[in-house]
């Protein structure tokens, strides 16, 4: 499996094109809140792609790396809503838009907008958000956005007898720090 | 470990388009522990493999009625209740003690500990999960409540299992027990100190909060001919916070020594109408 994935990546290293930049342990939060229970469950190796040429990012994140401070909330997220089974991975595919790219490349943060398709419990629905970038010295892309999902849009269904623990709307964060690859300029 | 480290430095020289599985390959390697191979610490009657979180205390209500043959004169057993209330802790992620006092004959005060030894894995490298559990019992009922003396040494009991599951899929998870119970009180002089036999269990889940569940534990040694085989079916219900487990078993036993060596049924099988009873266990988990 581990040769496999150097010989992927050795591969695609002699095949590099346009390089978007990577970024690795993105950190993926979402919230609710109820009078009942707040849920929390955090992502730190969430993976994304951002080209700034093009604007084209992509996000993905197992479900199964999201921590809960409640190892039985998380048995549940995993089992009962995510079916993290059938369906492992959440991702975005979307562009980022609106930028400042002067403004970015001089070091100050930007506001941009953010549309695609948010894949979640295999259903995906298009979202339009607003987010920040912000770049620095070394070259490295930082973005963060706040959002909010209905879980319900994404066919996860809340049994009655628990709508009063867990909201329909979640509050989503995410940041993540995209660094340049090898031909980025 | 050290191969995920040079991947990671690796990765970023690649390009990789909108194709970002190999990347989060390395960030997330598909390979975690089993969840939920059971939705409660116990199938049915029996433990199950699994363990309270870390950091959780568990709470247990458990009752057993009486044999539905005793009929409409007690509500078909209703009429004769039984409790067990436990409290557990998950002390680590592999250890878990817990305490009980079931309400039967002897009032029997039990604690336990179950030690996870090995977990499945999502990647198949590790097919099972084994867990080894045991349960140290004494009777606490005085002489005077019992009708005659009885003395420490000759009070005490135990049940102990080296439990393997493997969770098969979502739905189904089968579970194999080797089991060893030690009792110093015993009804008949063909039951032994030592007993031993081999539980086997399973639950299928139905749907995402519903699942039947059922297991045997048939013992081969040191128990008299005059016992058979405990077993018991029944169905999980899942609400989020509570698990309600509901079953009827072949025996009235709260405590699982007792249960695997002392269940009698009906002269011809081990799963005669007439020595069914009804059964159910109420859990729920609490973050500490």
């Amino acid at each position: 499996m581990k040769k496999t994935m150097l010989i992927a990546a050795l591969a695609l290293l002699g095949t590099a094109q346009a390089a978007p930049m990577i970024a690795t342990n993105g950190y993926v939060r979402f919230f609710s809140v109820t009078k009942m229970e707040n849920i929390e469950g955090v992502c730190q190796t969430a993976v994304s792609s951002l080209d700034l040429e093009t604007g084209k990012i992509a996000i993905k994140s197992r479900n199964t790396t999201f921590v809960f401070p409640d190892k039985l909330m998380q048995e549940h997220f995993n089992e009962n809503y995510m079916e993290s089974d059938k369906y492992p991975v959440s991702s975005f595919s979307g562009t980022v838009s609106g930028f400042d790219r002067d403004a970015l490349d001089q070091g100050k943060k930007v506001a941009a907008v953010i549309d695609g398709d948010l894949d979640v419990h295999g259903i995906t629905k298009h979202y339009h958000t607003q987010g920040s970038l912000l770049k620095a010295a070394d070259g490295a892309v930082a973005g963060e956005t706040l959002f909010h999902v209905k879980i319900s849009d994404h066919g996860i269904k809340v049994p009655s007898i628990l709508t009063a623990t867990i909201a329909d709307s979640m509050e989503l964060t995410a940041r993540f720090t995209w660094r340049p690859t090898g031909k980025a300029k | 470990m050290k191969i995920q480290a040079i991947l990671l430095a690796l990765l970023p020289l690649a390009a990789f388009g909108d194709d970002l599985d190999s990347v989060l390959a390395v960030s997330a390697p598909a390979n975690e522990p089993v969840e939920a191979t059971f939705k409660t610490i116990r199938v049915v009657e029996s433990q199950s493999v699994e363990t309270t979180h870390e950091g959780e205390l568990n709470g247990t209500i458990s009752h057993r009625f009486g044999q539905f043959s005793t009929g409409v004169d007690d509500l078909w057993g209703l009429d004769f209740a039984s409790m067990r209330i436990g409290l557990d802790y998950g002390f680590t992620e592999w250890l878990d003690l817990g305490v009980e006092r079931s309400q039967e004959e002897g009032k029997p005060v039990d604690l336990w500990g179950k030690f996870r030894v090995l977990r499945q894995t999502t990647s198949g490298n590790i097919p099972l999960s084994v867990t080894w559990y045991s349960a140290g019992y004494v009777l606490t009922e005085t002489s005077e409540g019992l009708g005659y003396s009885l003395p420490l040494d000759r009070r005490l009991s135990s049940t102990n299992q080296l439990i393997m599951a493997r969770k098969f899929n979502e739905d189904l998870s089968l579970q194999v027990a080797p089991t060893l119970v030690t009792r110093q009180l015993r009804p008949y002089n063909g039951d032994g100190e030592v007993a031993m036999g081999v539980g086997f269990s399973g639950r299928y889940k139905l749907s995402q909060r519903f699942a039947i569940t059922g297991e045997t534990t048939p013992m081969f040694y040191g128990v008299s001919h005059t016992w058979d085989p405990a077993c018991a079916v029944g169905v999980d219900i899942e609400t989020g916070g509570h698990v309600f487990q509901l079953y009827v078993g072949n025996n009235t036993y709260l405590t699982d020594d007792r249960m695997y060596t002392q269940t009698k049924t009906g002269p011809h099988t081990a799963l005669d109408l007439n020595t069914l009873a009804f059964g159910f266990n109420i859990t729920r988990g609490w973050a500490l």
